[in-house]
């Protein structure tokens, strides 16, 4: 069953100020959009009716290197769709929100929404993206959009420092989520023990400092665990290609921006068109040993960077599987601690079925 | 390093006592969000889309 909410994800520029060490956008060519480009997309998608809301995503590349295309997409979606639900996003690296564009950000951030890309401690950030902490006032970012979660990802690089960097943002008040990179290698054995290590630190802080609430790396559905999942259940998947679409700086549209051929190349993104993307997916979709996993029901996967790595949106890498488990059994572990000390607040009727899911967890290979 | 300790788990024995789970969606969400294109999916993992932006 479709969604409420459309995401339209215009690639404004194929260009970027930085270049950060895990970046998937492996081929960027200088291309930019162009306004009569991007008003014919923004008409086409914008009458569709079986949406109730559109996100209207400004990406890149660097979306703020374009920011004068931005400042007339918002223009002329609100003076010609006055009518319409629209919420505007991007992720930015931060550095070019400075005067004019710091402004008129401030002046529209009831609207657009502004998420900035923060690795973690600033050795930590400078390490991944390009020394640019100094070049952020990350402060206007937490202060103007003080919900936006700030998008901090993990590196081969980081993953040493993940227990400071999780610790900094906490400390800072800082709105985050976290993950561990996408479509990078991971598959040196020492990253499970570094991994594990960083975990348990991270895990002594939330117990110690029960007021606050773990980052969304420890939050999982583990109610769905017990549950037994057949051939009809519908598992919740990635909505690229059914309730996303990405259009590249020349119109072309993708099931999202790891299809385009910024990010995949030409050659494999071509393949990609040959792709189907259902809106209903069952266990049988994927292959094993993700078809008999026992947590595949929380098991979140991205279809770009599967087809990436193994050109199969259902096929995992299994180098980043063996990571998920141990954040999966780090979490429950987590869940069960605060649970055994009362810092849990969960209706009674529900802790039964979070619990087996939490033993089940614990207790897998 | 993350065990279940035989404590833990004659603990959850008797508080799930033999009960059986079907209800693959409940009312808890611990993500705190099922709005977005991916139904809440990601975690929030996404490098595009929403990001948690409900």
């Amino acid at each position: 069953m479709l969604g409420k909410v459309k995401t339209i994800t215009l690639i404004l520029t194929q260009s970027c100020n930085l270049s950060c060490s895990y970046c998937y956008e492996g081929n960027k060519d200088g291309k930019g959009m162009v306004f009569s480009l991007a008003k014919e997309i923004i008409d086409k998608e914008l009458v569709d009716d079986r949406f109730e809301e559109f996100i209207l995503d400004f990406f890149g590349g660097e979306p703020l290197l374009k920011f004068p295309l931005i400042e007339e997409c918002v223009k002329y979606v609100s003076e010609n769709y006055p009518d319409k639900k629209i919420i505007y996003s991007m992720t930015t690296n931060g550095v070019l929100a400075k005067g004019r564009i710091k402004d008129w950000l401030y002046e529209h951030r009831d609207n657009v929404k502004v998420s900035l890309s923060m690795d973690g401690t600033p050795e930590m950030h400078n390490k991944n993206r390009c020394n640019s902490f100094d070049l952020i006032d990350v402060e206007f970012f937490h202060n103007t959009w003080p919900d936006q979660p700030m998008k901090m990802t993990v590196s081969p690089d980081t993953l040493p420092e993940l227990a400071s960097g999780i610790i900094y943002m906490h400390e800072h008040n800082y709105e985050f989520s976290c993950n561990l990179a996408y479509d990078i290698d991971w598959s040196d054995p020492t990253y499970a023990g570094i991994l594990e290590r960083e975990l348990k630190k991270i895990i002594d802080y939330y117990l110690n400092n029960p007021e606050i609430i773990p980052c969304m790396l420890f939050q999982y559905n583990f109610d769905r665990v017990p549950i037994k999942i057949d051939k009809n259940t519908h598992i919740r998947a990635c909505g690229a290609g059914v309730e996303m679409v990405t259009y590249s700086s020349d119109g072309k549209a993708y099931p999202c921006q790891f299809f385009t051929p910024l990010s995949l190349g030409e050659e494999a993104s071509k393949e990609a068109e040959k792709l189907v993307f259902k809106d209903e997916v069952t266990i049988d979709d994927f292959p094993e040993p993700c078809h008999s996993c026992q947590v595949i029901s929380i098991c979140h996967t991205c279809y770009g960077a599967n087809y990436s790595q193994t050109r199969n949106i259902y096929q995992k890498d299994m180098n980043l599987c063996i990571l998920n488990k141990i954040l999966f059994k780090a979490s429950a572990y987590l869940w069960l601690e605060r649970y055994k000390k009362g810092d849990i607040q969960l209706a009674e009727h529900l802790i039964p079925q979070v619990l087996k899911g939490v033993e089940i967890i614990l207790e897998m290979e | 390093m993350f065990k279940l300790s035989a404590q833990d788990k004659a603990m959850i024995e008797e508080m799930t006592n033999g009960q059986e789970f079907d209800s693959y969606e409940s009312e808890y969400e611990p993500t705190g969000c099922d709005k977005g294109s991916c139904k809440g999916y990601c975690e929030h993992t996404c490098s595009g889309g929403c990001r948690g932006l409900f």
